[in-house]
């Protein structure tokens, strides 16, 4: 398993070195449907230009919000459906069912589009799933995002899910961990910040040795989850 | 060697924890009956948190004292209901100095690992076969009287006891309204829980009080979102997490499970923790305080009121339920019903057949 250098960046500005993992803090919510193909096929010949695997910006494909990992070859790898919508956002779009898991060279990843961050359902899909570390696209309106707001989402799920979460936006760029994998013992292992670009390297692994030393979703009571299905179904 | 000791212990503590002398400590006591509950408002409810240090107790009339005076400083604040850290109810052990020890050297050794899965849940055995029963009549007792007397709710985390189904753990809520308190089981074990051999309770309660549907989700129950996403379904706009030290997970002192479950389920949310100076068990700040939705919080922090860590204090604040109806935040609270449907159909029966799996296949080894 590889270790993540990921470099958070403007869309489509050279990667700091030594980044093999690009995200782009891209400043629009999404990229409209009719601009959609142009886009990634941009995004793939930066990919491949780059040699680094891209998470692009947010982009709307068959009316659904999405977001995707291109390697360095310039394939997509994974194209991830927006599970939860930000109403006032995209209030016309539909939202998807499933979260997918899929293989990389750095472990197994999962993909969250947007507000899909702040619902621990759709982290849980991920870490049941066998999901090594979470990759976040967000965006935020200027005067929604807040401290507090992000250790909600990104920082929060780290935590609870004991997963490495890597969180880009239009405004700001965080990487968060279990607490005992990061340096500080803070639970970041890349602070807030809008100074990009921002480099930040992630060691999945570490994250899974917390995970061994503190098994929490092992440990999940299957009756009570079985009990109350209809109650966690909605 | 040990037996004998905690036997003795065991002789020594029943004669002190006697429910009857705990009443006449508490009728000696000039408690005031608060009028609070006679006069509720949906709008208008004020929940207090004790971070209460943990420290040995001298006898049973100090820690009754010391449990009124907690009571006091959050009725004067005109507190609905007082909520108590998790486990207050084996605080009384620590006025038997082996018998405290022993229970503080077997959560010592449970959290570092040392000693076989077998030996540490026979020494839980002793410890529940001879203390559980006369130290639940006692604390039952108490916190029940002091709810009566000064009329207030007090919800309290939970103590082990014996049941037909098994060793549970048990948290109490504590009304002046009803004869026999009510109790949930903890839903969720935590690792040292698992090897002493403790029950989970699979049904989850949740109380029709004056102040609103209110559940408990004591120490470990709090750090699974599927207990307050299945509480708030069922109604609940209060939920209780009584913890017993500073880090829900040990390891991530920041983590507080309490106030991120309270954005992400659109809550209004109390944990009340001990804190330690080192006396029994070793240093700890606590983390206690009533938290809320992030736009139902004055300065968009998502927390209402909060003690300061490392000391002992009484948070009271209002909280305002009914404003959780209007609380529209289009992050934390946005829509889609097919990922749940999903997991709840798909994702978690693959999983735990897996874990089951994964569990058998030890054994055929054998």
């Amino acid at each position: 398993m590889s270790k993540i250098s990921a470099c958070f960046c403007y869309s489509f500005i050279r990667p700091k070195q030594p980044a093999n993992f690009v995200l782009f803090c891209e400043q629009r919510p999404a990229i409209p449907e009719e601009e959609g193909a142009d886009y990634l096929k941009r995004c793939a010949r930066y990919a491949r230009h780059s040699k680094v695997y891209l998470v692009p910006g947010l982009f709307i494909l068959k009316n659904r919000l999405c977001a995707c990992l291109i390697s360095p070859q310039g394939k997509l790898l994974a194209v991830q459906q927006a599970a939860y919508l930000n109403l006032l956002q995209h209030p016309d779009l539909e939202s998807g069912d499933q979260i997918q898991v899929f293989d990389t060279e750095f472990g197994r990843l999962a993909l969250m589009v947007d507000v899909d961050l702040f619902h621990p359902e759709a982290v849980r899909c991920a870490a049941m799933q066998g999901a090594q570390a979470i990759i976040a696209t967000q965006y935020f309106e200027p005067y929604d995002l807040t401290l507090p707001r992000l250790r909600s989402g990104c920082w929060a799920m780290a935590q609870e899910h004991q997963l490495p979460i890597l969180m880009t936006s239009n405004q700001l760029c965080a990487v968060a961990a279990p607490a005992p994998a990061t340096e500080q013992k803070d639970g970041f292992l890349l602070a807030p910040t809008n100074a990009l670009p921002a480099l930040a390297t992630v060691y999945p692994h570490k994250s899974a040795k917390a995970r061994e030393q503190q098994p929490l979703l092992p440990a999940l009571n299957a009756e009570f989850c079985m009990r109350y299905a209809s109650q966690l179904g909605h | 060697m040990l037996s004998l000791k905690l036997l003795a212990a065991s002789y020594r503590l029943s004669s002190r924890l006697d429910p009857e002398k705990c009443e006449q400590i508490i009728s000696s006591l000039k408690i005031k009956r608060s009028g609070i509950l006679d006069y509720v408002y949906a709008n208008n409810v004020k929940l207090a948190a004790v971070q209460m240090r943990l420290a040995p107790c001298r006898d049973m009339r100090a820690f009754i004292e010391e449990c009124c005076h907690q009571i006091d400083s959050a009725v004067k604040s005109g507190a609905h209901l007082v909520l108590f850290p998790h486990l207050i109810g084996a605080l009384p052990l620590s006025i038997d100095k082996n018998a405290s020890a022993a229970a503080a050297q077997l959560i010592l050794d449970a959290e570092a690992g040392k000693g076989a899965p077998a030996a540490l849940k026979q020494r839980f055995g002793k410890l529940i076969e001879e203390f559980s029963d006369f130290l639940f009549d006692c604390f039952y007792n108490i916190f029940l009287l002091l709810a009566q007397k000064y009329n207030v709710y007090i919800a309290t985390g939970g103590l082990y006891l014996s049941t037909a189904d098994g060793v549970v753990c048990r948290s109490y809520l504590f009304s002046p309204d009803h004869p026999e308190a009510m109790f949930q089981d903890k839903l969720q074990l935590s690792r040292s829980e698992q090897l002493f051999g403790v029950s989970a309770g699979s049904e989850l309660q949740v109380f029709d009080l004056k102040i609103g549907k209110t559940a408990i989700l004591a120490g470990s129950d709090s750090l699974y979102y599927e207990c307050f996403k299945a509480a708030k379904s069922l109604g609940a706009d209060i939920i209780l997490c009584p913890a017993m030290g500073g880090e829900s997970i040990p390891g991530y002192p920041d983590y507080n499970p309490a106030l991120q479950h309270a954005q992400h389920f659109n809550l209004y949310t109390a944990r009340a923790s001990f804190c330690s100076a080192g006396e029994l068990l070793p240093e700890f700040p606590g983390q206690s305080g009533i938290y809320a939705p992030l736009m139902l919080s004055k300065d968009l922090d998502g927390i209402v009121a909060a003690a300061e860590p490392g000391r002992p204090a009484v948070t009271a604040a209002r909280i305002d339920p009914p404003k959780l109806a209007e609380n529209i935040d289009v992050y934390a609270l946005s829509v889609g019903t097919g990922l749940c449907e999903t997991l709840v159909n798909e994702t978690y029966p693959a999983f735990f057949k897996k874990r089951e799996a994964a569990a058998k296949k030890p054994e055929k080894k054998k």
